[in-house]
């Protein structure tokens, strides 16, 4: 008979019982046993079951008290712990949570950003199924670019007739348009036309009428909400009747208004049909010029890419002279519209990938900044806390438990910062989007998942940030801490170190980085444009009226004292846009051609922007100019190799255009596109007075810029029914620049932000530093040193730390700025006093830093350190 | 009466018992003595309960006895009467017999 009672039940009971019981209970429980065997042979089921009815409240051990079945206690205890830390190095406990809190701020504005651009057109329900056309033409590079947006007419219906992947096609353009109420009031508003298609590929949702039939006639017209709003008051509006064109358009739709997100924004949709150009291209028989946006959806089931390679038959079935112009049609999902910024003639409101990669790495790099600072000031504050950990092992805390602590001390920390972050990102976000150029807003329910991507990168942000100490403190012998020795100072290069070297290197770095994307801006600003700039006031003609009344405005205006010059011209000279082919010799060598930018302009517009003549002569009503009459510059001039005086009388012949043109001057390089692209051949023809020109361009006196221009609005406004769009050049010429100038302003903001980061971090270290030093520098203050000589010796250890992040962040900063300046084909040098002058700067932000604290330490009385030894 | 000299009839029987076993009372002995007194089969594990919270009520009182070879060794927790418990026994027993002197005699009788 076996009298040995039962392992486990009694292992249970032990495990369950309050401590205070166990001994008695378990006892009785023996004795019963002990009689049972001999009685009994179920004893050790008796047992058993005698156990399982001990597992009763009353018996198990407390909850609450000091008995738990849980480690909740400890937490409370960590939490408690945390705390009064906190509150006992206030200043430790701002610096860490403010700089946390600030770099997660930049962090999640950033992740809104870039979470917004990356969710444009994604609204439709098919989204996923539309792609757009553009078009490829190797070698034809304009402005910067051999890609356009633009497809022929016809493309759309070849493509749903050929190919029975394609479900549905569409046209379309998108531009700015008047339309007006019967009772005169107008409307300037972009718009898109459209086929009769256009519904089945982009199924917009429909608050009246019905899509099927909206845009089946010429004359219809869908209008979004809003817009019905805007025009009539009220969305009850279909059969109501708008005027485009001197035409009647009927609205048969209200569409619900679009999301932010749509990149393509309009206010209505008209029937593209009802335009004689589109008709006049779709009725050719060989498709010739690319002037429309093609969008089709795929069935699910087939290959885009299959599909693509299909293209070049339909090219050599519907073009002219594919041999010619060599081209080939590629397919983007409509989802990347917004991020597609390489191509010409594009629609929607453009974002760039560019920039979000800069932000990205900005955002990620100020968190890094932040989280080093973390761990940096809990390094520091292991000082003081060693006693505290000493004592826990002695104790009997083990190392695991003293590495949960200070991790769930950091994940604490961290999650106050993000809470405190998310307040200041409610406020910070209407600016920053003002900053950026988009809405952006945080709604939980249109982002329910951010809050747990955001609270799961805090905690592993905590998690990290927080491992080193824990790794650290958890190690710490506890003889060692005890009796006091690891209150010396750490020598040698050590973690502590090389993270601030690392805060300081980013910082320079990005100090570095904005002292010369200013300068390149001065630069920009500075730079010899070779054209007027200053005082020239352009306005848009839109009217066909004030187009062909241009010359008897300009008798007009001339009248006046204040307007010096005028000129109207198809381009300004800060974004030409028409660019061809020509050669020298008719018919002459094709290697010989030369891609050649063309602007036209009327007789006064080199006087107007008062450009350089080099050799020959302007347009001039003295002779008998013509359209075949060309000047040409600088560079082209180059390009053909002649001198300026031999190039007056020679010829320029365009394959597809009027003959032979005669160059009668040659005048200065300007800056025709913005600095990003190079100078690039240019002639200018001549426009006669009743061409339209696109642009007028008034030259005024600097004095009185206000009557004047307002006795301009009065004249184009008699003629033209559209707004009076005017622009100074100069305005013109910062648009050229404004996305570079928003990530610059960006940029600059990050900067100061990091040196902020990094400055706390450095203030709380050397605050720490120093407090540890206290005693030393009280001796050396007894034994005669000097204010100086102390403040330098504290600041010292600092410094040199500045230093080396100067001289890693040099070569880093070097190959930023020259990859960002790689974009400009003008830019100015990299000059070696900006590095000195971030290098200095950053040494004064260190050095004012640390003086707070190092004086203090410096002119303490050493009495009051030295007494309580 | 107030609630904490309230006692179930569990209780008045757990204290009963130790007040008859005197110097013997612990957990077996109790569920022994009321097998052989009330020919009840109890828990251990109530009875361990009921005293605990009688030791709560100020009404028992334990001490540990010394160790032994047998039960494994095990000290055993003896229980015994405060004065409270006893003088709340007292009164209980009392009330009990003037409720009975209540009760109609006749209808007594004809049971």
């Amino acid at each position: 008979m076996n009298k040995r009672p039962p392992k486990y039940p009694l292992r249970f009971f032990r495990w369950f019982c309050n401590p205070d019981y166990v001994e008695d209970i378990e006892g009785d429980l023996l004795e019963r046993f002990e009689k049972r065997t001999n009685e009994n042979s179920a004893a050790k089921w008796l047992l058993t079951l005698d156990v399982l009815r001990l597992f009763r409240p009353g018996i198990i051990k407390n909850f609450g008290g000091t008995q738990k079945l849980n480690n909740y206690g400890m937490l409370k205890h960590y939490l408690i712990i945390s705390w009064r830390s906190l509150l006992k190095q206030k200043l430790y406990a701002t610096i860490n949570i403010g700089g946390l809190s600030i770099g997660l701020t930049c962090f999640i504005l950033i992740f809104l950003y870039v979470q917004h651009e990356l969710s444009y057109d994604q609204f439709l329900e098919n989204s996923k199924d539309i792609y757009r056309v553009y078009n490829h033409q190797p070698g034809n590079s304009y402005i910067g670019s051999d890609k356009f947006a633009v497809t022929p007419a016809g493309l759309a219906t070849a493509l749903k007739d050929q190919y029975p992947e394609v479900v549905s096609s569409t046209s379309l353009d998108h531009y700015r348009a008047l339309l007006k109420k019967e009772n005169g009031s107008s409307f300037w508003e972009y718009g898109v036309f459209a086929d009769r298609n256009f519904f089945q590929v982009f199924p917009y949702k429909f608050l009246a009428g019905d899509p099927k039939t909206a845009l089946k006639e010429r004359h219809n017209l869908v209008i979004t909400e809003s817009f019905a709003l805007k025009v009539f008051g009220q969305t009850s509006v279909v059969g109501q009747t708008m005027i485009h064109n001197e035409k009647n358009l009927t609205i048969t739709g209200i569409l619900e208004d679009l999301p932010s997100t749509a990149s393509v924004q309009f206010a209505f949709i008209g029937n593209i049909e009802s335009n004689m150009w589109y008709q006049d291209a779709l009725e050719k028989e060989k498709w010739k010029s690319n002037s429309y946006q093609t969008f089709f959806t795929i069935n699910q089931s087939s290959d885009i890419k299959a599909l693509e390679k299909k293209m070049p038959q339909l090219i050599e079935k519907y073009w002219v002279d594919t041999e010619k112009y060599p081209q080939r049609y590629v397919f983007e999902p409509y989802s990347s519209l917004h991020l597609q910024t390489d191509l010409n003639f594009d629609i929607g409101t453009k974002g760039s990938v560019k920039q979000l990669v800069l932000f990205s790495t900005v955002a990620i790099l100020i968190l890094i900044l932040a989280s080093i600072n973390y761990t940096n000031l809990a390094i520091a504050r292991s000082m003081g806390r060693a006693k505290e950990v000493g004592l826990r092992k002695v104790i009997g805390a083990r190392k695991s438990q003293l590495t949960f602590q200070f991790l769930s001390e950091s994940v604490l920390l961290s999650i106050i910062a993000f809470a405190i972050s998310m307040g200041l990102t409610s406020v910070f976000l209407p600016a920053f989007g003002e900053l950026v150029g988009r809405a952006l807003t945080l709604s939980l329910a249109q982002h329910q998942y951010i809050i747990p991507v955001l609270l799961l990168l805090v905690v592993l942000l905590g998690l990290l940030s927080g491992s080193y100490p824990a790794m650290y403190m958890s190690a710490l012998m506890p003889v060692n801490v005890l009796k006091g020795k690891l209150a010396g100072r750490v020598s040698g290069i050590n973690l502590q170190q090389i993270l601030v070297i690392a805060q300081y290197t980013v910082s320079i770095v990005m100090i570095i980085c904005s002292l010369l994307i200013y300068q390149q801006f001065e630069f920009i600003k500075n730079k010899e444009l070779g054209f007027e700039k200053d005082h020239i006031l352009t306005i848009r003609a839109r009217s066909s009226e004030l187009r062909e009344n241009l010359e008897l405005i300009k008798n007009e205006w001339r009248s006046n004292p204040n307007i010096l010059a005028i000129s109207g011209s198809q381009n300004l000279p800060t974004n030409i846009q028409q660019s061809t082919i020509v050669n020298d010799n008719e018919g002459g060598d094709p290697t010989d051609d030369l891609p050649i930018y063309q602007l036209r302009a009327d007789y006064d517009f080199l006087e107007t922007f008062k450009i350089e003549l080099l050799s020959g002569r302007y347009f001039s009503r003295d002779y008998a100019d013509s359209i075949n009459s060309i000047l040409i510059n600088e560079t082209a001039l180059k390009a053909m190799g002649w001198t300026p005086e031999e190039a007056i009388g020679n010829e320029f012949t365009e394959d597809w255009e009027i003959g032979s043109r005669k160059i009668i001057g040659v005048f200065k390089d300007f800056h025709m596109h913005s600095m990003h692209m190079p100078i690039a051949p240019l002639f200018i023809e001549l426009r006669g007075y009743k061409n339209h020109s696109r642009y007028i361009s008034v030259r005024i006196r600097p004095e009185k810029v206000k009557e004047t221009v307002a006795y301009i609005e009065e004249t184009v406004k008699s003629y033209s029914p559209y707004p009076f769009e005017s622009m100074f050049i100069e305005d013109h010429f910062d648009q050229l620049y404004r996305e570079d100038q928003e990530q610059a302003e960006v940029f600059s903001f990050f900067t100061v932000l990091s040196i902020l980061i990094a400055s706390l971090g450095l203030f709380g270290l050397a605050a720490f530093n120093i407090h540890q030093r206290v005693k030393e520098v009280g001796i050396r203050k007894t034994l005669g040193a000097s204010v100086t000589s102390i403040v330098s010796l504290v600041s010292w250890d600092f410094i040199k730390m500045v230093l080396i992040g100067f001289a890693i962040a040099i070569p880093i900063a070097w190959y930023a700025v020259s990859y960002w300046l790689r974009d400009f084909a003008y830019h100015t040098p990299m000059e070696w006093w900006v590095f000195g002058v971030a290098g200095i700067f950053a040494l004064l932000i260190a050095f004012i830093t640390i003086s707070s604290q190092s004086f203090k330490a410096a002119h303490s009385n050493p009495v009051d350190c030295l007494r309580d030894e | 009466m107030g609630r904490t000299n309230f006692l179930g009839e569990f209780e008045e029987l757990i204290l009963t018992m130790v007040l008859i076993l005197d110097d013997d009372a612990y957990g077996n002995t109790i569920v022994k003595a009321i097998k052989e007194h009330q020919n009840r089969e109890v828990n251990l594990s109530s009875v361990h309960i009921t005293m605990y919270r009688l030791e709560e009520k100020g009404f028992l009182e334990s001490y540990m006895g010394g160790a032994t070879n047998e039960r494994g060794g095990r000290k055993k927790r003896y229980f015994k009467i405060t004065n409270a418990g006893k003088a709340l026994l007292k009164e209980m027993k009392d009330a009990r017999t003037n409720l009975w002197k209540l009760t109609p005699q006749l209808n007594f009788n004809r049971i």
